[in-house]
């Protein structure tokens, strides 16, 4: 191996591969290509003498042997051949060799009379060589250089100059010769056609012969009739101007040709009529192009030919096959998009266009349906299913453009196409059958995408019922075919799809229930169906939309007798049993994908009980009565398998997970209240929250036991924030309990993290009222924080949870302030470890490696300097009359209220500490100014600056002027000028003075 | 007993697009792989059992050669089809794929071949599906694969397999034994690829207007 690449690398290699190459009898296959392979790279390095060698060399050869009627040469063996042509002609064509086609065209005679093509041989190599050629100098699929494209630029006006004609006239008269006796030939030579014809001139290659001679083709229904209709196709989407194409259409004679194939499409084969729509398409897309971008007879002329060329899609895209249809999207999309844009601006399409409405949207909704040979969820038909999907959305496009173009007619066919299908459904006509189940889910497949039609409110059905207004238009129609709907009793046809698609629509029409609430007990009759339904893909997707659906319409649920009714009927469902599948779910919980997904969608029920059972009508006693009959059982479970699972049976402890996340969720159903916010929702009954404690008590208990696993952990910490819900402020006398069991010692720093953020939780929901419990964990905590922060990264994800736990720190810190707990940093308890957080701080605000945290951590400082700062902060000032007058208080502004206590001392510090950090910054080389996060860094400096000014006062200016600035030697006209927009200008003037004062920041 | 027909089939792409990692999930494969030293090259024999009977694909991969060009056109002989790989995190992966293409078919006339993207489970995709159209103009068959995860694993030979036999209902009876997967494709993942590749099909079809009133 090495050698055969010494030999190609290596300057007169390619000496012996010229002698082995021809050599009689020859080498073996392989040897032979890569001879040629070798011969390549030598002709590659471009020396033109050995250029020339190849070229006597190879010239002699295939005069030599490809003019004799059997060729020994293998096909892929010509194939390098003309290769190794083609590359000679890169080389040499505009120079010494400019006879390289008249070299090439001398080998199709065999020496018979003038015009004969007689050398089979010669004319398959000019067939190849030809392909070669353009494949190299005209492939529009190839990416090229800017230099290979200026080379080959130069070629093709070289050969249109010199060549073409005798090409184009060889190429025809191997058509002429062969057309009877070599099919392969005439394959070869009508792809060749196609592919030159898009770069030369068109008048050349296209007369009545070769179209006379591809109809003959076309009609004889031979082999060759798909080439033929590609070279025609080829040759039809050549680019040209408007009237000029359609010349060449009516030239090509292309309507009567697919006038005679539409009326014999039923007798082509699949790939002929594929073949025929890929040219309809493109015929038809030029025509659209040529109508809308022109005026007068022009227009007229297209607008005949496109009524033509309409007549000659539409069967194709009623064909029975789905990949012929869809050929032709482009085209009738580009009409509808022609018409959309007329009607624009005349107001109304034109008469002719007005009638292809009809016809369109009756074929798109035919094709919409699946076809009567496809079964539903077959495993075997995957495929044809998501391709089946695919073409549905294609075709939703087109009936929504139709929708845009004519409302009132789409609304009313779709009203008379699904409402008659219900009806049948509902009262079956004699004589006429019962709809199967393809109509049925057709009919509902068009309801589900009317909802995405029209002008979108916000989101797919955002706005379509709201209360008191009056319905537009498509809102009407829809409520009047869900009216139908819900009087049909389609649930009962127990198609899997049917149901699906049903339980899907009362989802995501469930404002339409609000508005007719007398359609709810049948929808809630149909999902208690669907819940228990013994498809398992129906049910698992019904417990889901169950959830949806009630917590859309609780409100409308007026009677607590239906609810308990509810409640009691799917109380079965709600008994947690882990499946044995489920053991897959390693301990360490990164694999969670392969959780049992039942698990997963019976989760959801949990939730809906929640919603159902805290509905307003159900008085205090009956939620405590739900909340506990549903808890019980589970409460019982966890204590029967906890001694299991802390011996480690991985049964019992995905039981006890299972168990806690199912507390979790029905608590969050009970509960949409979050204490320190301001939510419409009201906090929970105390008799609730009562009865939540106990399962507060449970799940920590299970985390006392099994805290060790991480799956517990993480159960239990998101189960955290949804008993905030349910038990407020009752929740912060277990919260040590909770720190103990979430922070393991095997905590991952990405699990420190996540548990940071549920401390910001507490202290933005609790504020003052947690400030003793987080006074008291603070320090331990931060010295895990400080561990877990400096322990060593090994590998990439390592050191992406690191720096996601120093975003979390900082933010914590930050967070802290902001809800006005800051103090609990400088406490009694705290006070010792009050260096360390600066420090910590200190540090990220200096690393660039993470600009974000960089700049929260400026953050942070300005942050303590409105808390402890010797004068409170207000955003702006402006000077009344020389005083000066607060405008808005900063502290306000940013939503939260910090309380300004003044901390004997802090002054010097933020002018010792805080302010250093704002020049040493600037004046880093790793600080790059032209970035968009270097100059939101500069503005978050700007306002640590202005913030020590506004608290400190003028001493920060004197210390400036008197200290610091001259330490590091800046110009006194600098100092003046910074110190004067540091004083006078606001806040947001400084900072826009300090992004751009650039000659500050080079010190 | 009857030989199982079996076909060698060619895979070519970049450096680095995971064409080894690809042949590599088929378990049985990788046990009987045997590598040509005069060629420099493994051959995976990759058996699959369809409705039709059993099928073999001699999988030739040229695997590490692409830079220094090895034989290239020389594994090409006697090809009977073919899987052109790139990589969707990489563009120029895919700007090669025409060049693959020429060289392949230069050796393997009127061959089926498929082309494949891999590394789609990589979030950062590079090579959008609605750029991808090479095989459309070209009329091969496109797959989004993620060798790592086995996603589609095995769709490249079931399309080639039936373009080889000419049963258009082919498909596998059972699926191959494949090494567990490396990383799982979320199913809202896969959802969105295949989404993008739907969407993607009608890409002739223009955008939503945007005054659409």
């Amino acid at each position: 191996m090495e050698y055969l690449t010494q030999v190609k690398d290596s300057v007169d290699g390619w000496h012996g591969c010229l002698q082995l190459f021809p050599r009689r009898p020859p080498a073996d296959e392989f040897t032979r290509i890569y001879t040629l392979d070798v011969i390549n790279a030598a002709i590659h390095r471009n020396d033109p003498q050995t250029i020339a060698v190849i070229k006597d060399e190879f010239l002699r050869y295939v005069r030599q042997n490809y003019t004799v009627p059997s060729v020994t040469d293998s096909n892929p063996i010509q194939n390098k051949v003309a290769q190794t042509f083609t590359l000679l002609f890169l080389a040499s064509y505009t120079t010494t060799w400019t006879s390289f086609f008249d070299d090439i065209l001398a080998l199709t005679y065999a020496g018979g009379s003038e015009g004969q093509r007689d050398n089979k041989t010669g004319v398959w190599f000019f067939l190849r060589v030809m392909i070669s050629v353009h494949d190299e100098i005209a492939d529009v699929l190839v990416a090229r250089t800017q230099e290979d494209a200026a080379r080959n630029q130069t070629l093709k006006d070289v050969i249109r100059g010199q060549d073409v004609n005798k090409l184009v006239t060889c190429c025809n008269q191997i058509l002429t010769q062969y057309r009877s006796s070599d099919k392969s030939i005439v394959d070869a030579c009508l792809r060749v056609i196609g592919k030159w014809v898009t770069w030369i001139d068109i008048g050349l290659v296209v007369n009545q012969t070769l179209v006379g001679f591809l109809y003959e083709i076309i009609s004889s229904e031979g082999e060759l009739r798909e080439t033929a209709i590609v070279t025609l196709t080829e040759i039809a989407s050549k680019k040209m101007p408007g009237q000029a194409k359609l010349e060449l259409i009516n030239f090509l004679g292309l309507d009567s040709l697919l006038a005679g194939v539409a009326a014999g499409l039923e007798t082509s084969s699949d790939d002929t009529t594929e073949a025929i729509s890929k040219l309809v398409n493109v015929v038809g897309i030029d025509i659209v192009k040529i109508y809308d971008s022109s005026e007068g007879d022009l227009r007229a002329a297209a607008a005949t030919m496109l009524e033509k060329f309409f007549q000659y899609m539409m069967p194709l895209f009623r064909n029975e096959y789905d990949d012929i249809s869809r050929e032709v999207l482009p085209f009738i999309t580009e009409l509808l998009t022609a018409i959309r844009k007329e009607k624009r601006m005349v107001g109304f399409p034109n008469d002719s266009q007005k009638q292809m409405l009809p016809i369109i949207l009756n074929a798109v909704l035919i094709k919409m349906k699946y076809s009567s040979e496809t079964e539903w969820g077959s495993t075997d038909e995957e495929s044809e299913e998501a391709e089946f999907q695919e073409f549905r959305k294609a075709l939703k496009i087109l009936q929504e453009s139709i929708a845009v173009i004519d409302e009132p007619f789409f609304l009313s066919t779709l009203r008379t196409e699904i409402g008659g299908i219900f009806q049948q459904l509902k009262t079956p006509a004699p004589g006429k059958p019962q709809p199967e189940w393809r109509d049925l889910e057709f009919a509902l497949h068009e309801m589900y995408l009317l909802g995405e039609t029209g002008p979108k409110a916000s989101g797919p059905t955002g706005g379509l019922f709201v209360k008191n207004k009056p319905l537009r238009p498509i809102a009407e129609t829809l409520a009047h075919l869900l009216t139908e709907m819900m009087t049909t009793n389609i649930f009962k046809s127990v198609h899997p799809a049917i149901q699906l698609k049903y339980a899907e629509i009362l989802v995501r029409y469930a404002s339409f229930f609000e508005l007719f609430p007398e359609h709810i007990p049948r929808a809630l009759e149909d999902f208690i169906g669907a819940v228990h339904s013994s498809h398992v893909r129906v049910r698992n997707r019904s417990w889901y939309l169950f959830m949806r659906f009630i917590k859309t319409l609780r409100t409308s649920i007026q009677d607590s007798s239906v609810i308990e009714q509810i409640l009691g009927s799917i109380a079965d469902l709600l008994v947690v049993k882990v499946q044995l599948a489920e053991l897959d779910y390693s301990t360490d919980g990164s694999d969670e994908a392969s959780e049992d997904s039942t698990f997963e969608s019976q989760i959801h029920l949990f939730e809906a009980v929640g919603y159902l059972a805290s509905a307003h009508v159900v008085t205090v006693e009956k939620q405590v009565l739900y909340a506990n009959t549903v808890m019980t059982p589970i409460f019982n479970d966890i204590s029967n398998s906890l001694d299991a699972a802390k011996n480690g049976d991985k049964l019992a402890v995905l039981q006890v997970h299972h168990d806690i996340r199912a507390l979790a969720t029905l608590a969050r159903g009970f509960s949409e209240w979050a204490p320190g916010t301001k939510s419409g929702a009201k906090p929970p009954a105390p008799e609730l929250s009562d009865e939540f404690e106990k399962a507060a008590e449970a799940i920590i208990v299970s985390l006392e036991n099994l805290g060790r696993v991480q799956m517990i952990r993480d159960a239990a910490r998101a189960s955290f924030t949804r008993l905030v819900g349910v038990l407020g402020a009752r929740v912060l006398k277990t919260l040590p309990r909770w720190i103990d069991g979430l922070l393991a010692t095997t905590s991952s720093r990405s699990e420190i993290g996540m548990f940071l953020r549920l401390l910001v939780q507490v202290a933005h929901n609790f504020r003052v009222e947690s400030y003793t419990i987080l006074d008291t964990i603070m320090s331990p905590l931060l010295q895990r924080i400080f561990a877990a922060m400096s322990e060593p990264v090994t590998g990439t994800d390592d050191g992406i949870q690191l720096t996601e736990l120093r975003r979390e720190y900082v933010q914590f810190v930050l967070h802290l302030l902001n809800n006005d707990l800051g103090s609990i940093f400088v406490s009694e308890t705290n006070q010792p470890i009050f260096e360390q957080i600066i420090q910590t701080v200190e540090h990220f605000a200096r690393d660039y490696s993470d600009p974000n945290t960089q700049k929260q951590a400026i953050n942070v400082f300005s942050t303590m300097c409105r808390a402890w700062g010797p004068n409170p902060v207000y955003d702006s000032t402006t000077t009344v009359n020389g005083a000066t007058v607060p405008s808005t208080q900063a502290s306000q502004t940013s939503n939260f209220t910090i309380t300004h206590k003044p901390l004997p001392g802090f002054d010097q510090f933020m002018m010792d500490r805080f302010s250093l950090i704002c020049w040493e910054i600037s004046a880093d080389p790793a600080f790059k100014l032209q970035d968009a996060q270097s100059k939101q860094l500069l503005g978050e400096i700007a306002t640590l600056q202005k913030t020590i000014y506004l608290s400190v006062g003028d001493r920060f200016s004197e210390y400036l002027r008197t200290a610091y600035f001259p330490r590091i030697g800046l110009p006194d006209a600098i100092v003046s000028e910074f110190l004067e927009a540091l004083q006078k200008l606001d806040q947001r003037d400084f900072k826009n003075f300090f992004r751009v004062c650039e000659s500050i920041q080079v010190y | 007993m009857a030989q199982v027909p079996t076909f060698k089939l060619v895979l070519v792409g970049d450096g680095g697009t995971g064409k080894t990692t690809f042949v590599k999930r088929h378990v049985t494969g990788e046990f009987e792989k045997r590598y040509i030293a005069t060629m420099g090259v493994e051959v995976h024999p990759l058996g699959f059992h369809t409705n039709y009977g059993e099928i073999k694909f001699e999988v030739w991969d040229t695997a590490g050669q692409e830079k220094f060009g090895g034989l290239r056109d020389g594994y090409y002989i006697n090809g009977q089809c073919g899987i052109i790989m790139f990589d969707v995190t990489s563009r120029i992966t895919y700007k090669n794929v025409p060049n693959w293409h020429r060289d392949l078919v230069r050796v393997c006339e009127n061959v089926p071949i498929v082309l494949c993207g891999n590394k789609v489970d990589v979030k950062e995709r590079k090579v959008k599906a609605k750029t991808i159209t090479f095989h459309r103009k070209k009329n091969l068959q496109y797959y989004d694969i993620s060798a790592k995860s086995n996603y589609n694993f095995e769709k490249p030979f079931v399309w080639i397999a039936r373009q080889l036999t000419g049963q258009r209902d082919l498909e596998l009876s059972e699926m191959p034994a494949l090494k567990p997967a490396e990383l799982e494709i979320a199913p809202e993942d896969k959802a969105a690829i295949e989404r993008d590749t739907n969407e993607a099909a009608g890409i002739d079809l223009p955008e939503e207007d945007e005054d659409i009133n």
